[in-house]
């Protein structure tokens, strides 16, 4: 198990979740996880309806970078993970496609030869991740919202998510909370056409977490964040409703669990304010 | 960009032929029409317009406005459909294929047209500005670092992706 990662960041996460990299920085430091950074571009998810592929030449721009390296990547927004893992496994196994696509690299002086592998942080955690770890116990109820890019399509993407997002939880002290529809879609995709649909698609998610008194919910991917967190207080005045579920990324969660300090978890940047829980949940 | 009425009088033979030649478009034809993937759907509910079996049908014949439609670019990409069609059809994939052969042909939302100029000129959805590094600083974070916009210009060159940012129509 080697102990370097490339980390992706992708667009969301430095533009305005940078809460999540704060704490997965802090997680991943504890449990002996180095990520390194270099300078990537989009992972092509946004290009696909246009064009896939072009879409798919910039996963291999990003690939190759991460072979020059000589590095896995690592990334922590469930739509990058995907992109970039699907677009690995057809360039590992379609030479043709790799052979086309690594003719255009050839004009940015780069080459996918099929040697890394891409990951999401939540597995590396949940291979790392020990009792021994926790310092403090988080009791709550804890509504888990895996995402679909996280094992959807399941063809390329299966890494147990649900399972390792329910483990650390448990770990850390949590009581896990399943609820109605909580494999479907946050929302978040649909904000560029329509947000009026984007905020229908995460209230329904607030209120089946509500319908099983989840006091949290944790999620793993800045999409699900965007709709749960800044979504639900903007639902909250539209609706004129409260569902009082605050949303943590895994990594703050596991992160106070791990006895990490709040600022370095960015716990401030979240929109719906989460202290009144964790002031009585965590011990 | 509207609604597909069905009109037989623009039904093309070529439009399934596009489709199946775009990746993920190669099963359109294996669809028996069950409706698993609109029982499935998580926009159907709240856009009762949005329903993916029939906008695979309105392809599946051939009905050229489809390509016209707003309706395929609802579709949040969350696979349940893919997962749970009895047909392997892979709705998800196929409406993607739908989508692109759309826009090579110039008809791009604008929401989706604007998000992918920024993407082919500095490479990201956002710009990273300096304000967003100090931001990053403070909160003990490395800057992100600009991609050469050299760089981008020459990976996308020559590509589909890179005439429908120009607004350059394909001859279809």
């Amino acid at each position: 198990m080697s102990d370097n990662y490339l980390y992706f960041p992708g667009c969301n996460i430095p533009y305005r979740e940078n809460q999540y990299e704060l704490s997965a920085r802090a997680v991943a430091e504890k449990l002996g996880i180095k990520l390194h950074d270099r300078p990537f571009t989009c992972c092509g998810l946004n290009t696909e309806p246009l064009d896939e592929f072009a879409a798919l030449l910039f996963s291999a721009r990003n690939i190759a970078v991460a072979e020059e390296e000589g590095m896995d990547l690592v990334a922590l927004c469930n739509g990058c993970y995907k992109t970039l893992r699907v677009a690995n496994r057809k360039l590992k196994q379609d030479e043709k496609l790799r052979e086309e696509v690594n003719e255009k690299l050839r004009a940015i002086g780069r080459e996918v030869k099929g040697t890394i592998e891409v990951y999401h942080l939540l597995d590396l955690i949940s291979d790392r991740i020990k009792p021994e770890h926790i310092v403090k116990k988080i009791s709550a109820r804890v509504a888990p919202f895996a995402g679909c890019h996280s094992s959807r399509p399941s063809e390329y993407v299966d890494f147990g998510a649900k399972e390792k997002l329910e483990k650390i939880i448990k770990l850390a002290g949590g009581k896990v909370v399943r609820y109605r529809d909580m494999d479907k879609c946050c929302g978040a995709p649909l904000l560029a056409l329509s947000e009026e649909l984007g905020i229908n698609l995460a209230r329904q998610r607030l209120l089946s977490m509500k319908e099983r008194n989840a006091e949290l919910a944790v999620t793993m991917c800045p999409f699900c964040q965007v709709s749960l967190d800044g979504l639900q207080v903007k639902a909250e005045q539209e609706f004129n409703e409260s569902y009082d579920v605050p949303s943590l990324y895994i990594t703050q969660f596991l992160g106070l669990a791990m006895g990490i300090k709040p600022e370095k978890l960015g716990l401030k940047e979240n929109k719906k304010d989460p202290s009144k829980v964790l002031k009585k949940a965590v011990m | 960009m509207e609604k597909i009425e069905l009109k037989y009088r623009e039904v093309s033979s070529d439009l399934v032929k596009k489709v199946k030649q775009e990746p993920g478009g190669e099963f359109i034809s294996r669809c028996y029409q069950c409706g698993t993937c609109t029982a499935t759907c998580v926009v159907n509910p709240f856009k009762d317009d949005f329903n993916p079996r029939r906008i695979i049908r309105m392809a599946a014949l051939g009905v050229e406005n489809v390509l016209d439609s707003i309706e395929p670019w609802y579709c949040a990409v969350c696979y349940l459909c893919t997962e749970r069609c009895p047909r392997d059809v892979k709705p998800a994939a196929v409406l993607m294929a739908i989508k692109n052969v759309a826009a090579n042909e110039g008809k791009v939302p604008a929401a989706f047209k604007n998000i992918n100029e920024n993407i082919a000129k500095i490479g990201r959805l956002f710009e990273i500005d300096d304000f967003t590094n100090f931001m990053r600083e403070d909160m003990g974070l490395p800057p992100i670092e600009p991609i050469d916009e050299e760089e981008i210009k020459k990976l996308i060159s020559g590509t589909r992706f890179e005439k429908i940012i120009k607004g350059e129509e394909s001859e279809t």
